[in-house]
């Protein structure tokens, strides 16, 4: 008898043991009763969404998990203001305080980078009026949000917030902040910091702020201090999921409130390095290991020169030669390079914006749609513009393992004749509209493939390039259904974004209507985590495709090369010419 | 001398004034459909930021007004911000781009032409000769190989292939001098090769008609020495047309930078132009422009003093 108590007293005390060390999130809310509250940390030990790739940087000391706890305790005032759900965050809060406790490596950076990139980073440092996903490429030196993607994963998960979570309801998203966590200019992140980004984000307006950025929030209603290190987002919607993915974007790319409005003449965020030098065209940019970093142990050069801008000759001449240590690189030139590459995917396709007919009335008629489907040669188009066969795709998903990959999706391969079949079973031909495509790359190339196989159907559709050329202009033209068809970039770091920005009441669906059962799928996911919304995102995309109104070309793979002394190297999912250098190394 | 350099230099003047009208006039052409403002308030802008950009920057103010305006600013040294980013001021911007270029052609100029001399007089010393025709033939192929083809080859053969230079990039004067001449031989080589194929054309058919000139026949008869005679006699009037070419060639290689800077992946004012075509960056195209301009015509001056020094009787006759 007194063994069997021996024994449960030790069960119990493995079970406390095993608790605390894991936070206890959701085995306390799983013991309290099916609270479905939705959170995440950046070290919960027994949690698989951890943001970092190193488990040391999890300090697992129980004393100083208890003082952080005591320090970080949310006034109990706080849980008398709101419904459960804020009760709910206070618990959150205490749980994430305790499980979280950062450990602090050695600041040692060392050596020197030289970096050669395509882009140029317009406008300098200002992460909100230059939404290329390019510019990430630049950004993640100075900026860091409150979460990020996970390389691997391509999961959101916390990064200057310890954790956050998500109210039962999906309209609050609270997030509860690391501490010690200073910008470049010696100011310090705290709950403030990101009131006054999301609130400047929102109400700024352009030059300063982009409106697609400043959509990224339009969610959000209101930011509320909770203390120094907790921050609560308010949301005018049950959209926690869509403002989770507009902040892995620009918008959740926290400034230094002294140089809000500013940040392009002073850029200072709480990256691993800051902007030593610059050109005053932003081509040639020095950076510097900040010593103040709040994860040391990630700053891994001492220095770093990014050029922008170079021809692509120019960008593996320089990394041939050794004269850059990484470059961005046309994919098939992966062979010549010394050292390793990665690739980087983004999806090309065609938008039916005016899929209810507005302006073409013709494009209401699904048969057409699927048609001009039909009547697109993806694996024609992509030997032209130096792509492998395998890249010409119909869903968002590339492969069967990525996110939202749709199994059993109908829509028309390419085929002329039932294309042409199509058509005549529509009734309609002989209309035309317009395209508006970047002008340069491989853009008007696909563009000029579709209108050339668009002939083959009667159909006639003209050719724009942007003016003034942009991302930024591509989408404001898409949300105003300036052309009824528009070949776009479903380049978003999460297929989620993509959908919910396209679909719906989103900012990007002129027509303002989805098809059947979409808005449902959209308002599924959007209150719930990226792993738990896949479902309802792939049946939302399975829908817009078989509609015809998503018309998806290809996936087009860019690479970045790197030498043989590069390591640390952890690319963002998602993103183009883009990686994260925290962790990053140049040896030699 | 020094009243004919005076003369030279008020009768640029005139010419400066025309540069500046013609680059204003191409820089109103490009506003067509607001997209001065366009730029300015950035991609997806709206129509009040547009209108309050146009105001702000008197977009909607009479040409005329406009033009004394702007060029009150540039005499006083404002060639205003880019349109691109409004904490570049075009100045600064051309400042940073103007040394990669006059370096690249200052270099290219002084292989071209002392290379080019020289070898034009060796090829006029015996004309028809094994010299001559090989200097003919390479001279007539480079001629025919864009400059761009021959910066690529050497950068690939040179740089990438035997690692002897960098293939790519600009080394600042003040960063370091050896990085700042290593840095500038290829490029200056790719850019100063027609120069020196023109200038070794033109030498050897100027060099060798003064050779049979009568002054030099009959300096050659009172036994002066072949140095003397080809450096003190045959070469002052033979350097006249050639100087001339020297002039024409200085000038288009301040234009065919530009695709040498590419080739190199060098930040010059070929390059800085060309992106501010591509981006309708109005205000840096009209202060690079101007600058660009005022290069050549001080090229030209240059050319047309040095006129005077080989020539008295230019400087007389002025």
């Amino acid at each position: 008898m007194l063994n069997q108590w021996k024994r449960l007293l030790a069960v119990l005390l493995a079970f406390a043991m095993v608790a605390t060390a894991c936070g206890g999130s959701d085995s306390d809310d799983a013991a309290s009763g099916g609270d479905d509250t939705a959170a995440a940390t950046t070290t919960d030990d027994g949690g698989d969404d951890d943001a970092m790739d190193d488990d040391e940087a999890m300090d697992d000391d129980a004393m100083d998990d208890d003082e952080a706890m005591d320090d970080e305790e949310p006034d109990s005032s706080e849980g008398d203001v709101d419904d459960v759900g804020n009760v709910e965050v206070d618990e959150e809060a205490a749980n994430c305080a305790s499980g979280v406790e950062l450990e602090v490596g050695e600041f040692a950076p060392s050596g020197h980078a030289d970096i050669g990139f395509g882009f140029i980073l317009t406008g300098g440092f200002n992460p909100h009026n230059n939404q290329a996903p390019a510019a990430f490429g630049y950004y993640g030196y100075v900026y860091e949000g409150m979460v990020r993607q996970d390389a691997e994963t391509g999961e959101i998960v916390p990064w200057l917030a310890k954790c956050f979570e998500i109210s039962e309801a999906g309209d609050q998203l609270t997030f509860f902040l690391h501490e010690g966590v200073t910008f470049h200019d010696g100011e310090p992140f705290n709950a403030a910091a990101v009131k006054a980004n999301i609130e400047f984000i929102k109400t700024a307006g352009p030059p300063e702020v982009l409106p697609p950025v400043a959509g990224q929030m339009a969610a959000v209603d209101s930011v509320e201090v909770i203390d120094d290190l907790t921050v609560q987002f308010n949301l005018n919607s049950p959209a926690a999921a869509l403002v989770l993915s507009g902040l892995i974007r620009n918008s959740g790319l926290i400034v230094s409130p002294a140089s809000l409005g500013n940040a392009a003449a002073n850029p200072a965020g709480t990256g691993p390095y800051f902007v030593e030098s610059e050109s005053a065209d932003h081509t040639d940019i020095n950076f510097g290991a900040f010593p103040d970093y709040w994860q040391p142990q990630l700053v891994g050069m001492e220095t770093v020169n990014l050029q922008g801008g170079l021809s692509p000759q120019v960008r593996l001449d320089g990394l041939t030669s050794g004269e850059f240590d990484i470059a961005t690189i046309n994919n098939n030139e992966q062979d010549l390079v010394p050292g390793f590459s990665t690739d980087i995917t983004v999806r090309i396709g065609f938008v039916v914006a005016d899929w209810q007919g507005e302006q073409i009335p013709a494009l209401a008629n699904r048969d057409v749609r699927c048609a001009m489907a039909a009547a697109l040669n993806r694996e024609g188009i992509v030997p032209q513009i130096g792509q492998s066969v395998d890249s010409a795709i119909k869903q968002f998903a590339v492969t069967s393992s990525d996110y939202a990959y749709i199994d059993d999706l109908e829509s028309p391969d390419f085929d002329l004749e039932l294309a042409q079949s199509l058509m005549a079973a529509s009734g309609e031909s002989g209309f035309e509209f317009s395209n508006g495509h970047l002008p340069g790359g491989f853009w008007p190339v696909i563009a000029s493939a579709f209108s050339g196989a668009l002939t083959e159907i009667d159909i006639s559709m003209n050719n724009e390039a942007l003016d003034p050329p942009g991302a930024g202009e591509m989408f404001a033209r898409l949300a105003r259904a300036q052309h009824p068809v528009q070949i776009v970039a479903f380049n978003e770091p999460n297929a989620l974004m993509s959908l919910i920005a396209r679909t719906g009441q989103g900012g990007l669906n002129p027509s303002k209507v989805s098809p059947d059962g979409v808005d449902e799928l959209v308002e599924s996911a959007k209150g719930k985590t990226f792993e738990d919304g896949e479902a309802d995102v792939a049946a939302a995309w399975k829908i817009m495709v078989e509609e015809c109104i998503f018309i998806i070309n290809n996936a087009l793979f860019t690479s970045i090369g790197f030498q043989e002394n590069v390591t640390g190297v952890d690319h963002i999912k998602g993103i183009p010419v883009s990686f994260w250098p925290h962790g990053v190394r140049v040896d030699g | 001398m020094a009243k004919y350099i005076g003369i030279r230099v008020l009768a640029t003047i005139p010419l400066l004034f025309a540069i500046a009208v013609v680059t204003f006039l191409i820089a109103v052409a490009m506003e067509a459909n607001g997209s001065i403002a366009g730029q300015v308030c950035g991609e997806g802008a709206t129509i009040e930021c547009i209108a309050e950009v146009e105001e702000s920057l008197g977009l909607n103010d009479p040409l005329p007004s406009r033009f004394v305006s702007w060029l009150g600013d540039v005499v006083q040294g404002d060639l205003g911000v880019s349109l691109l980013d409004r904490n570049a001021g075009v100045g600064e911007l051309i400042g940073e781009r103007i040394w990669p270029s006059l370096s690249i052609v200052g270099l290219s100029l002084i292989i071209g032409i002392s290379l080019g001399m020289l070898m034009g007089i060796i090829a006029a010393i015996q004309p028809g000769g094994l010299v001559d025709r090989i200097f003919s033939i390479t001279a007539a192929s480079v001629i025919a190989a864009p400059g761009f083809l021959i910066g690529m080859m050497l950068s690939w053969g040179i740089g990438v292939e035997l690692g002897w230079l960098s293939p790519i990039g600009y080394t600042p004067f003040g960063e370091s001098v050896t990085g700042w001449f290593k840095s500038l031989i290829l490029p200056s080589i790719a850019l100063g090769m027609p120069t020196l194929a023109i200038v070794q054309r033109q030498l050897r058919s100027s060099m060798a008609n003064a050779l049979q000139s009568r002054y030099v026949l009959a300096a050659r008869a009172r036994g002066v020495g072949r140095a003397t005679l080809i450096g003190r006699h045959a070469l002052p009037n033979a350097m006249i047309p050639t100087i001339t070419v020297i002039g024409f060639r200085a000038a288009a290689a301040i234009g065919l930078t530009t695709a040498i800077e590419i080739v190199f992946g060098i930040r010059g004012m070929g390059e800085l132009l060309v992106t501010s075509i591509l981006n309708r960056n109005v205000t840096v195209l009209q202060g690079g422009m101007l600058v660009v301009g005022l290069v050549v015509a001080t090229v030209n001056l240059l050319v047309d003093i040095s006129y005077g020094f080989l020539n008295p009787k230019v400087r007389l006759n002025k």
